[in-house]
């Protein structure tokens, strides 16, 4: 009974400590920002949502202005429809960030943009 | 065991796409034709994995959702029907693989839906009768002639109201005819503009006008508090006693059931699929072909509905146009976007074009052929699936291409055309020579082949007669004054696919033994022969209308 209830213990631990495993990269912990802030504390983590990210970013109306100087502009492109796509698509905060045009755009007609 | 099985479902569904296609039987096809017997031999040992039928699920203990009716991708068809159904009273949700709405049809660079409209009388275009109209789809080259002649005359006699509908939804569409496939003239082709810059025209959005109607159409759906599940492709139908419940989606928390009466498949064609391709096109013409489509496009609701015993047909047919001049191997088979940069453009020109052996091989004049693009599949058949189209200083600029070869639609120079012509110069992919001798080397032909059609070609020129294949004199204009300018362009791409699910009258997915499975609905290029925006936007209207009046108990 008691080996179980080792085992269980080890298991249990186990297995909050895979749920709770800090990400090897955080960009925003350079700000000093809380896990919690971006995915609040509810379970499983998943990606924040456009609004979230808008609380501290500003919405697309803002980044639209922010990057006008860009060609293109990335928050105004051409295919997006009227909905604002997930920030989280080009801008990772746990790895590399990548630009989703050139998903399709390739070679040469990749766009050289720095996606931070 | 498995494979062998399928192997003979797909012996047996070849036999009979070819048989339904050419009337004779299936032994007759397989009896004297042994190399399809070889084929299907061949591709027993080749598994498809991403071609195979997508099962349905059963319910779940509670539905995360619960709607009316589903609406399985947000491209034209989709945000047509969705629009239309929840205008008619039902509770509709959408789903949508992508980050964004709009599917291909945003890609399109307009639509020839435009007939018997209001908008086609206010520009005192001719004004055609519904048999006429039904004519013009069938004689146009493409898919549409092979949708189901009781189908056909639905969607051609619901695209007026359809187009009408669309601009009081706030879609501006530009008064000159973009399009105009046929001799006849018909000022059929219109496309959406900036509703916020009008004055720009059509030359704004060039060449993806299409946004237009999928940006209203969105902007429509949400007035309506149509809910859309962006970045949630459907995964499987879900089936009670083979009834449609519901669907189940696979979005980042998870997969999601979504409980309804109704499911309107409008994923879109395969194109992005290559098991699917390799399953169903005969090779050579997938062969250095790549994809317009997004990368969405694979297939899923022919997959999902093939799981519940759906007749599929026409698979084997492909739109092609040409592989443009920046081909490249690696984007073979994939997703790109490619298609209006100005070498591709300049391929496109009714210049001298001529292969491998440095011969001239076509009227480079033809737009329209079987598989829409003539230009397109008379170079894909060239040695390589490669060709050279060649200017002189007389022919590059845009304005002397719009004044000599008088290009419409794709082959219309974009707004970016000044700016990129010297950096393609520069990069080698338009070559520049001040001698053909020299333009031969760079395009590593036989310079005396060269020599020897570039002065035919302007022999006939200076003749005002095509001799040789019979282009209009007024396209010919003779390659004679330096420097000489040459584009490669090699393979071909595909715009989309034309197969898809049977449908009957009321757009319903038929099974095998050709009779409707409850529930499930289909439009746009998701049904076979559908893949046209003039086509999606009624018949979305027609499914979505069907839909609704069939789970809301309505008499027809």
């Amino acid at each position: 009974m008691n080996r179980l209830r080792i085992v269980f213990v080890v298991l249990a631990l186990a297995a909050s400590s895979v749920a709770a495993a800090a990400p090897q990269q955080n960009k925003h912990a350079a700000k000093k920002v809380s896990c919690e802030a971006c995915h609040g504390v509810a379970n499983p983590i998943v990606a924040p949502k456009v609004e979230q990210c808008s609380t501290c970013h500003g919405d697309y109306k803002k980044l639209k202005e922010d990057t006008k100087n860009i060609n293109p502009n990335p928050h105004d492109a051409f295919h997006l429809g009227n909905g604002d796509i997930r920030c989280s698509l080009c801008h990772k905060n746990h790895q590399e960030s990548t630009l989703l045009c050139n998903q399709c755009h390739v070679q040469s007609r990749k766009f050289d943009i720095r996606v931070p | 065991m498995k494979q062998e099985n399928n192997s003979a479902k797909d012996l047996s569904r070849r036999s009979f796409l070819k048989s339904s296609a050419v009337g004779v039987s299936a032994t007759a096809v397989v009896a004297v034709t042994p190399s399809l017997a070889s084929t299907a031999a061949t591709s027993r040992k080749v598994s498809h994995p991403e071609a195979e039928p997508l099962a349905p699920v059963a319910p779940p203990l509670k539905w995360d959702f619960e709607a009316d009716i589903v609406v399985v991708g947000a491209g034209g068809a989709g945000m047509s029907a969705a629009v239309t159904a929840a205008e008619a009273g039902a509770k509709v949700i959408l789903l949508e693989k992508n980050p964004w709405c709009g599917g291909d049809t945003s890609l399109t660079s307009g639509a020839e839906g435009n007939l018997g409209s209001r908008m086609q009388k206010r520009i005192g275009a001719p004004q055609l009768t519904l048999d006429q109209r039904v004519q013009y789809w069938i004689a146009v080259p493409g898919p549409t002639s092979f949708v189901n002649p009781t189908m056909l005359r639905q969607i051609v006699a619901e695209q007026g109201p359809t187009f009408d509908w669309l601009e009081d939804m706030g879609v501006r569409v530009c008064e000159d005819v973009v399009f105009d496939w046929l001799p006849e003239k018909l000022g059929i082709g219109h496309t959406p503009i900036d509703p916020e810059h009008p004055e720009e025209g059509w030359q704004r959005w060039h060449p993806m006008n299409g946004r237009g109607f999928t940006r209203a159409l969105e902007k429509r759906a949400r007035e309506l508090k149509i809910p859309i599940l962006l970045e949630s492709p459907a995964s499987a139908l879900v089936t009670r006693d083979h009834k449609i419940v519901g669907v189940a989606a696979k979005t980042s928390e998870g997969i999601r059931h979504i409980g309804a009466k109704a499911v309107i498949l409008t994923t879109g064609g395969f194109s992005a699929n290559k098991d699917m391709l390799t399953k169903y096109v005969p090779a050579r013409r997938i062969e250095d072909v790549r994809t317009m489509s997004y990368p969405g496009a694979t297939g899923d609701g022919i997959r999902m509905a093939q799981g519940l015993g759906a007749t599929v047909d026409i698979m084997d047919e492909i739109e092609r146009w040409d592989g443009g001049a920046l081909w490249h191997p690696d984007s073979v088979g994939e997703a790109h976007a490619w298609y209006y940069a100005t070498p591709n453009q300049l391929v496109r020109q009714k210049s001298l074009t001529v292969n491998l052996q440095a011969q001239r091989f076509f009227d480079e004049s033809i737009i329209l052929g079987y598989h829409y693009s003539y230009q397109g599949a008379a170079s894909q058949s060239q040695k390589d699936h490669t060709s050279f189209t060649l200017f002189d200083a007389d022919c590059i600029s845009k304005e002397d291409i719009i004044k000599k070869f008088r290009p419409f639609a794709c082959e219309y120079p974009t707004r970016w055309w000044d700016e990129q012509f010297p950096k393609y110069v520069a990069d080698g992919t338009i070559m520049k020579a001040d001698t053909i001798n020299e333009l031969a080397g760079k395009m590593g032909l036989d310079p005396d082949a060269l020599t020897k059609s570039v002065n035919r070609y302007n022999e006939l020129c200076d003749k005002k007669h095509d001799d040789d294949f019979f282009k209009a004199a007024e396209y010919m204009q003779p390659i004679r004054r330096p420097s000489f300018y040459a584009v490669k362009q090699r393979g071909g791409t595909m715009f989309n696919t034309w197969g898809g699910l049977v449908v009957d009258d009321k757009f319903h997915v038929l099974d095998k033994a050709w009779k409707a499975i409850p529930g499930l609905f289909v439009a746009g290029e998701n049904a076979a022969g559908g893949a046209r925006v003039a086509f999606c936007l009624p018949a979305g209207r027609l499914a979505g209308r069907n839909a609704a009046n069939e789970v809301l108990g309505k008499s027809v």
